[in-house]
């Protein structure tokens, strides 16, 4: 079952819980101010706040991280600053987090040369209107090997990005510190899909500071921007979509089109499913390969896209 | 695909407690607020409903509306389809109104 979104940025709100359910009231100096809606906490997957002027009663956050919704809070560039995440509840987040730290290197370059692929084939069916493009960033995924030593991502990514560009953004290069529209749309896409893949990592028990590529000694999220990987193809698609409609920048629809990639219908191990719901799959088969019990790791793909080769031993 | 009018599902709770003496009141009281608490909400006088998305996550709940069960009295539980919900004839005094809509999954404020 897929857990609610909620995504509040037009009107200041009071957020507060009554009897378990989150109270979105309208938020006035008036004690009689209207509620906007009532949402049962356990329901809550996700809660983006972009208003300034927002409110909340203590007891409204500490039910939504019990409950296990993951809470965004946007900085004034509108774009997710930080989150609020619960502690893991897990049966076994110990035994799950040492895991993490004693996998062997072998096991790590090998799951590091999965996500690449998957990623660099994610890139490839989205640039399927540039036939050549795409056969050479085919070639690249097919030239990953353990580890990824010789980067066929960063070489694939410039590739992908020149195919990428479009008539209403011609000279687009992706810069994620760059304020202009698209960079931005594509940071926010990115944002909310990480806090999603942060979410479903910190519900299977798993540490998202111990990352398998990223190790940045000042990322407390490098598991899930290593997890993210694959995905963010979904949101260039999105986003390139959104561009070539002539949004200019990150409103209303904009918003409703990026956070609706949460309930997109995503394909994984021959199952299909809202993309939400498919990360926990995702991070339980990461468990799972940290553990030596598998070697493939499923990865939400798109439902056109042909599945992953099983990987060859290197 | 998950999320079409025939996956999501409402939940009905239909209840007769008896309120004659003070404990049975209170079990009626402790009763409407576990119901509450469980993200039910009053659609009339003894009816409450709960939006699910899926059927799966409708039997969650009428699994926990078993276990907060008043001693005494009767209480019935139903799910219907958002499809079948939308079709429900709501009268206002003479006047028809629509039923309230399903959450959706995604909502911006």
């Amino acid at each position: 079952m897929i857990k609610r979104t909620i995504e509040i940025s037009q009107q200041p709100a009071h957020l507060s819980v009554h009897l378990g359910q989150l109270r979105i009231r309208k938020h006035t100096d008036d004690e009689s101010a209207p509620l906007m809606a009532s949402v049962p906490c356990e329901d809550i997957g996700m809660l983006v706040v972009d208003h300034a002027q927002t409110t909340y009663s203590h007891h409204a956050l500490a039910e939504l991280i019990q409950a296990g919704a993951a809470v965004l809070i946007c900085g004034a560039n509108h774009l997710p600053a930080g989150m609020l995440l619960p502690f893991s509840n897990n049966h076994e987040v110990v035994w799950r987090i040492n895991d993490q730290i004693a996998a062997s290197k072998p096991v790590i370059k090998q799951l590091w040369k999965q996500l690449v692929v998957a990623k660099i084939r994610g890139q490839a069916a989205t640039i399927a209107h540039d036939a050549v493009a795409q056969r050479s960033l085919l070639d690249d995924a097919k030239q990953v090997r353990s580890g990824d030593p010789t980067n066929r991502e960063a070489v694939a990514a410039k590739t992908y990005w020149q195919a990428w560009r479009n008539d209403h953004a011609p000279n687009f290069r992706r810069q994620p510190q760059s304020n202009d529209p698209v960079n931005g749309m594509l940071n926010y896409g990115y944002a909310v899909l990480r806090a999603a893949v942060a979410r479903a990592l910190v519900s299977a028990g798993l540490q998202p500071a111990i990352g398998i590529h990223h190790a940045n000694r000042s990322n407390p999220f490098c598991l899930a921007d290593d997890l993210i990987e694959p995905l963010r193809p979904f949101v260039d698609h999105c986003v390139r979509e959104l561009s070539i409609n002539g949004h200019q920048q990150i409103n209303r629809d904009v918003k409703q089109a990026l956070l609706n990639l949460l309930a997109k219908t995503v394909c994984l191990d021959n199952t299909t499913g809202p993309l939400m719901v498919s990360l926990h799959r995702y991070t339980a088969s990461l468990v799972q390969c940290l553990r030596g019990e598998f070697k493939q790791l499923l990865i939400p793909v798109g439902v056109c896209e042909p599945q992953s080769p099983p990987s060859s031993n290197d | 695909m998950d999320l079409s009018g025939y996956r999501c599902m409402w939940l009905l709770a239909m209840f007769d407690l008896p309120t004659d003496t003070k404990t049975a009141r209170r079990h009626y009281a402790q009763f409407r607020k576990s119901l509450l608490k469980d993200g039910f909400t009053q659609m009339q006088y003894s009816v409450y409903v709960r939006h699910c998305a899926s059927e799966e996550n409708t039997t969650v709940h009428v699994e926990r509306v078993k276990a907060f069960l008043p001693p005494d009295g009767e209480v019935r539980m139903m799910s219907i389809t958002d499809k079948q919900y939308e079709r429900m004839h709501i009268f206002w005094g003479k006047k028809r109104k629509p039923p309230e809509p399903p959450p959706q999954q995604l909502e911006l404020f």
